[in-house]
């Protein structure tokens, strides 16, 4: 239990004390048990104010703080930083929210929100009172990185990390290195081939002393955790296979996609030479000087678009994004390299998003056909001799069912996830989609990691992506990657869950629910428990409630700490009658009773000293952005400190100057 | 009955500290009025509430427990909505132990820009409950 | 089900048409068209039947017809596919598909085929007139004119053009019924009923629109009165057209049908019918001659941006005529008879080409075909309205 305590209740130049009693507060809340100073602030978060915090905690030996003010989104660390320069453990400091929370919308009702402001505050001084002093999780670091898959997110991955001091472990499947950009003809947007890519990255890996490369090497198992994985490589084909351990950090599994492969008879696909998809077509342009097949000219193309992908009924919902970029860029270049050839392009949506649209609008510029088909009437392919015939419905011609006669097809079919996914996903234990790409743990605000702390997964084994995206995404994997190995030691926050070993019976329910596979069991005086490993372990607290004896808990979420702030919300409040009229006292003479005002009021003062000044002048001269000047200058100007002085000469802007 | 309109039912939220709680912080930024008798306690994670926790805050005088989950934005597990769904059935099993009308127990999902959802959620729960009677004289009624 | 011609495109372009793969189907063209009603997407339809290549939908359709070529469509394209031009080029396309005999698509399609053909017709004059001409006296008439009758007597000449206009109306007039199935026939088997009173209800627009082209005027239309339109010069181009191919008409019918009023050795005076009508004819193909030679040379307006070989060569044999008819008239009436006689002889070299060629296979048969395109559409659409009125009466 916190002995010494002290609380500050922040005025917010009035966002706060225009509707809570701050004053009364302060004084009635220092009868609170434990509490050892209590006092209200007109800007808690003001450096005056923060020394000040930090020679009261020296001066009063304070155990413990509690700050009554805006949201901890803005000043949990600004508070916390106070804690530590005193020498003060930060998990013994509180924030409590009684402006988003309490002042503002609660404006309509001053007396209530005085109430609410006092429950709250009080909630947390008892909170506080049980906080616990808690060291942050040191965790060694073994300096190398392995990255699974040699594909381009794999590859400049893997060049990133090396250059910035890890050793890394690159790991392929193929005999190649490259991936399925290898294998590419020419590429959007750049038009250089997918060879050319791959060589140069190839190349860069191959002068890098620092990247070891395995090629048809797979990964069989993993042990360890964040900072020290252990995992058993084996190479090789079959028979004589090679195994090999190594130690890694860190890991990013970039493992790629499949392209999608049309079933049988899937628009009459295997019926025909001349109907093929579009990595086969890629190749066949790529390879072949003039375009032919079965020794016949190909003078009319036709692109069938989403092919496996988009299907409201089938597996595949979702887009691939790249294909509709990729065969129009391919009917670019067939265009280019064999001029005489018309490509038919029969999509549902042409989605060249960003820049990839200058390739559409030069597509349809010089002459490609376009036909829109919808999901419900999908084109009818017939091969028919040398020819493929084709039926659509034609929506620009209200309708009209027109057959097409062509010398080839091609089925611009999007990505799969991988045959194996599922394989690497159980190695690792990381969570895949029911589209069966890996997941990551939040796709905007954590979309490169997974719930499995120091594995990080990058590229098109995420989901469907270019070389682009698929770059990018690999590339802030590895960037995050490195900021765990730079430093020999990881500190994670230490906010974990822990067993009380007595207790625990190992019912294994904790374990159970635990997605990031943090709890293990473990042998205790001769019982058998649950143990969570701090490096694994996110902090979510879902394991605590799902416990029968209650033996699990999440540090500063203790029963103790929330039942305590349930007490705290509902001890009686009795505000004293006066201090009612003191509030409005306090609004007559607002001027008088401020006592703190933050570093840059002293700055505005000192610059209209010299004179009036409009806002844009001032902000300059402060040298603050325009936005922060006008909000404390606004306050000023409500507690009568400055006050407006006509227009400026250009008669857009008020000048203001101090009142006296 | 006529003590309903001066009646205010207190009501406790589990809010979540990275989505659910800006979205209420929302609604105070907008000054978007409720009940001043809504109190917030934030979480990492909704699946974390232990029902113990919402059996005390009846039993402290709360006439009513919100859960202000993430739902599917949940940043720490795929499966979170049925974890809080799990344990709030677990809580209203003991609630039916106590004799406490199940319905003195919510949960919806708020964004972290979800400031009139929050709102309006308060207003009905507070509707409900007013409706329902303070949790006190449920817990008198079982005792007896 | 419509099968479509992929090389349609490539066919088309031998016609002049050439930027309209750049259409993205906006509908602008359609919106600024003052011809299009809202609900046939005119002109927009045809670029995109012929984008697809639909070549048989083209063929019957009427909508190249009823477009004068005002080039507002062009104007405002976002992506300057040049619709317009598409219309010309395709008008020129349906003439050769009309034309049974193949010289249409050679005329349009080949310069060089051109050239040969109009050698080949003043070739034949040339003979004609070596092997039978008449007496080359150097007598002169009373008045001191040249005895052309001597030379080229009048009745023979006549002769000649009746059955040269006989063989030309009965080209002109198979290729109009083949156009009238082409457009009539696939709508019956359709399932389309024209009641046969429609083609006479009808009639009178046939008439009024081959007389005046009036539909020319339509183009452009904005609220103001016709003098005002006058007065702004917004008809200058309607009105020029009017002289211009009045005159031709009325040379075409003097020459094919009153040759002996017409050819006189006698000279008459400068108020006489047939010496005003001469002023009015040679005023109206020379004005009208340079006035679109200018704008073509100019490019001013959209349509003169897009001028095809067969336009130069039309514009060219026209004033030829015309020059050599007036020198023809300058030296018989001062009594100069080798020129005379000379200059005749290339007059009619020039003249038979320019009508054998022109008309049944190339520009003038526009002359036939639009007024009957206007008058079908008319019959076609009556008959729709009808069909759609009955089953809802039942
Ligand atoms: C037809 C087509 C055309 C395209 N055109 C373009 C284009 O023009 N421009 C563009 O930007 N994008 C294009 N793309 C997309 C592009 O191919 C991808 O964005 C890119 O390949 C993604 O790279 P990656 O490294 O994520 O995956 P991949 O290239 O698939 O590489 C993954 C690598 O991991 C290896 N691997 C897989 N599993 C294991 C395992 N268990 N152990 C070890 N190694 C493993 C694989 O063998 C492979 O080498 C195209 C795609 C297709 C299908
Ligand atoms: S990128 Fe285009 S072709 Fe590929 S799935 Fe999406 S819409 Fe279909
Ligand atoms: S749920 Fe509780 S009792 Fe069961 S293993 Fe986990 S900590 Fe032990
Ligand atoms: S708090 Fe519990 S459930 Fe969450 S990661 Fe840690 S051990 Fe697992
Ligand atoms: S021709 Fe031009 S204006 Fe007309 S639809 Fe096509 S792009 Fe639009
Ligand atoms: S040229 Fe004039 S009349 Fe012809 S389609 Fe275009 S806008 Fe219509």
């Amino acid at each position: 239990m916190k002995q010494r305590i002290g609380v500050y209740i922040c005025h917010c130049g009035g966002n706060i004390s225009d509707y809570v009693d701050v004053e009364e507060l302060g004084k009635m809340l220092a009868e609170e048990t434990g509490v050892v100073i209590s006092k209200d602030v007109m800007f808690a978060c003001a450096d005056s104010n923060q020394k000040q915090m930090v020679s009261d905690i020296e001066e009063h030996k304070l155990d413990a703080i509690v700050v009554a003010s805006c949201s901890p989104k803005l000043h949990l660390h600004t508070f916390r930083g106070v804690a530590e320069r005193a020498k003060l453990n930060p998990s013994n400091y509180v924030q409590v929210n009684i402006r988003e929370q309490c002042s503002w919308p609660h404006s309509d009702n001053k007396k209530e929100a005085s109430i609410k402001a006092v429950g709250l505050i009080r909630a947390g001084i008892k909170r506080v009172s049980h906080s616990e002093s808690l060291e942050n999780i040191e965790i060694p670091v073994v300096k190398a990185a392995l990255v699974i898959g040699a594909g381009v997110a794999g590859m400049r991955a893997a060049i990133d990390l090396a250059r910035m001091g890890n050793q890394v472990y690159l790991i392929e499947k193929e005999a190649q290195t490259g991936g399925r950009v290898a294998q590419a003809g020419s590429l959007f947007m750049s038009g250089q081939s997918g060879s050319e890519l791959t060589g140069r990255l190839q190349e860069e890996i191959r002068r890098h002393s620092g990247i070891t490369v395995f090629t048809r090497a797979t990964v069989e198992k993993v042990s360890g955790s964040l900072g020290n994985f252990h995992v058993g490589v084996s190479i090789g084909t079959g028979d004589n296979d090679e195994k090999l351990s190594l130690n890694v950090g860190s890991v990013l599994v970039a493992t790629g996609m499949d392209s999608y492969q049309p079933k049988e008879n899937e628009y009459a696909y295997g019926s025909s030479k001349r109907i093929v998809t579009l990595p086969d077509f890629d190749r066949m342009v790529k390879e072949q000087g003039e375009l032919v097949v079965d020794g016949k000219k190909v003078r009319q193309v036709g692109f069938i678009y989403c092919v496996g992908n988009r299907q409201k009924k089938g597996e595949n919902k979702y887009c691939s994004r790249f294909c509709c970029s990729a065969a129009i860029h391919t009917s670019l270049k067939i265009k280019e390299k064999y001029g005489d050839v018309t490509a038919w392009h029969l999509f549902r949506d042409i989605r060249t998003y960003g820049k990839q649209e200058i390739l559409y609008e030069k597509s349809s510029k010089q002459g490609d056909i376009y036909i829109r088909w919808d999901e419900k009437e999908p084109p009818l392919v017939e091969a028919a001799g040398d020819q493929v015939l084709v039926k659509v419905k034609d929506y620009l011609t209200s309708k009209e069912e027109i057959e097409i006669p062509l010398d080839l097809v091609v089925l611009v079919t999007g990505a799969v996830a991988r045959e194996d996914s599922r394989s690497i996903a159980d190695v690792f234990k990381i969570p895949i989609g029911s589209d069966r790409f890996f997941n990551e743990i939040h796709p905007k605000l954590k979309p490169v990691e997974t719930v499995i702390k120091g594995v990080y997964i990058g590229g098109s084994c995420q989901g469907p992506r270019n070389i682009t995206e698929s770059v990018e995404s690999s590339l802030s994997a590895a960037a995050k990657m490195n900021a765990l190995l730079g430093g020999g030691t990881i500190s994670l926050d230490p906010v974990v869950a822990r067993v009380n070993s007595e207790a625990c019976t190992w019912c294994g329910k904790c374990a159970e629910v635990c997605d990031y596979d943090a709890i293990r069991q473990i042998e205790f005086q001769g019982k058998q428990v649950a143990v969570v490993n701090n490096a694994t372990c996110a902090g979510c607290g879902i394991c605590a409630p799902v416990c029968p004896p209650d033996a699990i808990e999440l540090a500063q979420f203790t029963n103790l700490e929330i039942e305590s702030m349930i007490d705290g919300f509902m001890e009686k409040v009795e505000m004293r009658e006066k201090q009612q009229e003191s509030t409005t006292e306090n609004e007559e003479a607002p001027a008088v009773t401020m006592k703190e005002y933050p570093q840059l009021w002293k700055e505005i003062e000192e610059a209209l000293a010299s004179g009036p000044m409009n806002i844009p002048d001032l902000s300059k001269q402060i040298n603050k952005s325009s936005d922060l000047v006008t909000w404390h200058l606004m306050t000023m100007n409500k507690y009568g400190i400055v006050v407006p002085d006509g227009m400026d000469e250009s008669d857009t802007y008020f000048n203001y100057k101090m009142k006296n | 009955m006529s003590t309903t309109n001066s009646f205010q039912p207190k009501i406790l939220v589990f809010s979540t500290d990275k989505i659910s709680d800006p979205g209420i912080d929302q609604a105070g930024l907008r000054k978007i009025h409720y009940s001043p008798s809504v109190y917030v306690i934030s979480m990492p994670c909704s699946s974390g509430i232990k029902p113990r926790w919402i059996m005390h805050a009846y039993r402290q005088g709360f006439d009513g427990v919100f859960i202000a989950a993430d739902g599917h934005e949940c940043s720490y597990s795929a499966s979170c909505p049925d974890r809080t769904n799990d344990l709030i059935n677990h809580a209203q099993s003991m609630m039916k132990e106590q004799g406490i009308n199940p319905k003195r127990i919510r949960m919806a999902a708020i964004c972290s820009v979800c400031a009139e959802p929050f709102a309006s959620h308060m207003d009905n729960f507070s509707r409900i409950l007013s409706e329902i009677g303070s949790i006190q004289a449920e817990l008198n009624n079982k005792a007896s | 089900m419509a099968r479509v011609n992929p090389e349609f495109g490539k066919e088309i372009k031998k016609f002049g048409a050439n930027e309209f793969d750049a259409c993205y189907n906006c509908g602008t063209c359609t919106a600024i068209c003052s011809l299009s009603d809202g609900e046939n997407s005119f002109p927009r339809k045809m670029l995109r039947y012929t984008v697809l290549g639909l070549d048989g939908q083209i063929q019957r359709s009427l909508d190249p017809w009823l477009c004068y070529y005002c080039g507002d469509c062009s104007t405002t394209c976002p992506r300057e596919a040049n619709p317009g031009n598409l219309m010309m080029a395709t008008r020129r396309y349906l003439i050769a598909k009309y034309d049974w005999t193949g010289i249409s698509r050679m005329l349009y399609t080949s310069k060089t085929f051109e050239i040969v053909a109009l050698l080949f017709i003043a070739l034949l004059v040339l003979l004609g007139f070596i092997f039978f001409h008449g007496e080359m006296t150097t007598e002169l008439t009373p008045e001191g004119g040249v005895k052309l009758n001597t030379f080229a007597p009048w009745q023979i000449i006549e002769l000649v053009d009746w059955g040269v206009a006989a063989v030309l109306s009965s080209l002109l007039l198979s290729n109009v019924v083949r156009m009238y199935l082409k457009i009539v026939r696939s709508r019956v088997k359709e399932g389309l009923r024209i009641p046969f009173k429609l083609y006479f209800t009808q009639l009178p627009a046939l008439i009024g629109h081959f007389a005046t082209q009036r539909r020319f005027a339509k183009c452009h239309t904005e609220k103001i009165s016709w003098r005002e339109k006058l007065k702004q010069g917004k008809n200058t181009y309607w009105l020029v057209h009017f002289l211009l191919m009045s005159s031709y008409v009325m040379l075409f019918t003097m020459i094919v049908g009153f040759l002996g009023w017409f050819q006189t050795d006698e000279i008459h005076d400068w108020w006489h019918p047939q010496r005003l009508l001469g002023y009015y004819t040679t005023v109206g193909l020379i004005g009208g001659i340079i006035y679109f030679s200018v704008l073509r040379i100019k490019k001013k307006t959209e349509k003169a941006k897009h001028t095809h070989f067969t336009d130069w060569t039309f514009l060219l044999l026209l004033m030829l005529t015309a020059v050599t008819g007036i020198l023809v008239h300058f030296f018989r009436v001062n009594g100069m008879p080798y020129p005379t006689y000379i200059m005749y002889v290339v007059h009619l070299m020039i003249l038979f080409p320019m009508l054998i060629i022109e008309v049944p296979f190339s520009k003038w048969s526009h002359l036939a075909y639009r007024p009957l395109a206007i008058y079908l559409s008319l019959v076609v659409s009556k008959a729709e309205k009808l069909m759609k009125q009955k089953p809802a009466k039942s």
